[in-house]
C-alpha cells in the first residue's frame, strides 16, 4: 500500500486514517482534532497555527509514535 | 422498472437476505414517483405502505400544531423509511416524506413486511440495528437541545453540513458550502431569525462571509471552538 510521507501538508484526516496510533497524540496535545467534522480539511500546519504549537515539535511527537526517527 | 435483487440487498434491512426473499421483495414493491415539493406521505396518515427510495432525496419532517417544521432526517437513495406499519399493525406516520428534488420510491406494504419478519429473524434484526442507530442519533440531538446553547447547535449543524458538502477550491482557503438557512433553523430546532442573526453575528467577527443559500466559512477552527463549548 502506497503511503504518503508524513509532512505538514498532510490533512488531519489523512494523517489519522494512514496511521490510526497517532489518534492520541491529537489528544495529548488538548486538540479538538479527534472526531473533528473538520478534519478533511484542516492540514497539521493549520493544527500547529491554532493551537500555537511548534510544527517541528508536532511531527516530532505523531513520529515518536510511529517509531519514525 | 426492473427491481434488481443486488440493488434489494444495499438497503440495511434486506442486506441479509436470500435472493429468493428478495425476489418476493421486488414482487411486492411498486414503484411511485413524485415530483420536487409533493409528499409520498403524510404525518398522521395509516402507516398502510414503507417505502424504500431509488432516486432523489426525500427530507423527513415533522410539524407542531402552532404549524413550525423540524427536519428529522434526509432520505438517500437505497435507505428504507416509514417502516412503522412493518411493527405496528395500527401506526400512523409520525413524520411527513416531502421529496427534496423529483423522487422514486418502492412501495411495500407494511403488513407484507410484518408478515415476512415473523419467519425471517434476518429482518428483525436488521430493522432493529436501524432503529437503534436512529435512537442513537435522537439521543445525540436531545443532549444538544437540551445542554447547548442554540449558538452553539447552529455552530454545529453548520459543521455537520460543511463536513458532508463543504468543499475547498484552493488548499489552504477558504470552505465553501451551499444550504438554505431554512434547512439549518429545521435542523438545530430554532427559527429563522435566530439563525440569520447568528451567522450575521459570526459574520462581524470574520468568522464566515454569507451570501445567498451560500456560506463561506474563513476561520474554521473559530467554528469549532463554538461548537464544542470552548468559546465561553
Amino acid at each position: 500500500m502506497n503511503q504518503p510521507q508524513l509532512s505538514l501538508h498532510l490533512s488531519v484526516a489523512q494523517v489519522q486514517q494512514n496511521w490510526p496510533e497517532t489518534v492520541g497524540v491529537f489528544s495529548q496535545l488538548k486538540t479538538a482534532c479527534v472526531g473533528c467534522y473538520l478534519q478533511r480539511f484542516c492540514t497539521l500546519q493549520e493544527v500547529a497555527d491554532y493551537y500555537h504549537l511548534d510544527p517541528e515539535t508536532l511531527l516530532e511527537s505523531l513520529r515518536l509514535v510511529l517509531h519514525i526517527t | 422498472m426492473q427491481i434488481k435483487i443486488e440493488d434489494l440487498r444495499r438497503v440495511v434491512v434486506f442486506r441479509n437476505g436470500s435472493d429468493e426473499d428478495l425476489a418476493q421483495i421486488a414482487r411486492n414493491a411498486l414503484p411511485r414517483s413524485i415530483e420536487d415539493g409533493s409528499y409520498f406521505f403524510l404525518q398522521g396518515d395509516p402507516a398502510h405502505y414503507l417505502y424504500v427510495l431509488t432516486s432523489g432525496r426525500v427530507k423527513l419532517l415533522q410539524n407542531n400544531p402552532a404549524g413550525q417544521q423540524v427536519n428529522l432526517r434526509t432520505i438517500n437513495p437505497w435507505q428504507m423509511f416509514g417502516a412503522l406499519g412493518a411493527v405496528h399493525r395500527q401506526a400512523t406516520y409520525p413524520a411527513s416524506a416531502q421529496a427534496l428534488e423529483d423522487s422514486t420510491a418502492l412501495a411495500m406494504e407494511s403488513s407484507f413486511l410484518h408478515q415476512m419478519m415473523e419467519t425471517r429473524p434476518y429482518l428483525s434484526f436488521d430493522l432493529m440495528h436501524l432503529m437503534t442507530a436512529y435512537i442513537q442519533e435522537m439521543q445525540e440531538r436531545y443532549r444538544e437541545l437540551a445542554t447547548e446553547r442554540v449558538e452553539q447547535r447552529i455552530a454545529r449543524a453548520l459543521l455537520r453540513l460543511t463536513a458532508q458538502l463543504g468543499r475547498r477550491l484552493d488548499p489552504e482557503k477558504d470552505i465553501e458550502l451551499s444550504f438554505s438557512r431554512q434547512d439549518l433553523a429545521e435542523m438545530t430546532g430554532t427559527t429563522l431569525y435566530t439563525v440569520s442573526r447568528t451567522l450575521s453575528d459570526w459574520e462581524r467577527r470574520g468568522i464566515l462571509k454569507t451570501g445567498r443559500e451560500r456560506v463561506t466559512i474563513c476561520e474554521p477552527h473559530s467554528l469549532v471552538q463554538i461548537a464544542e463549548g470552548l468559546d465561553e
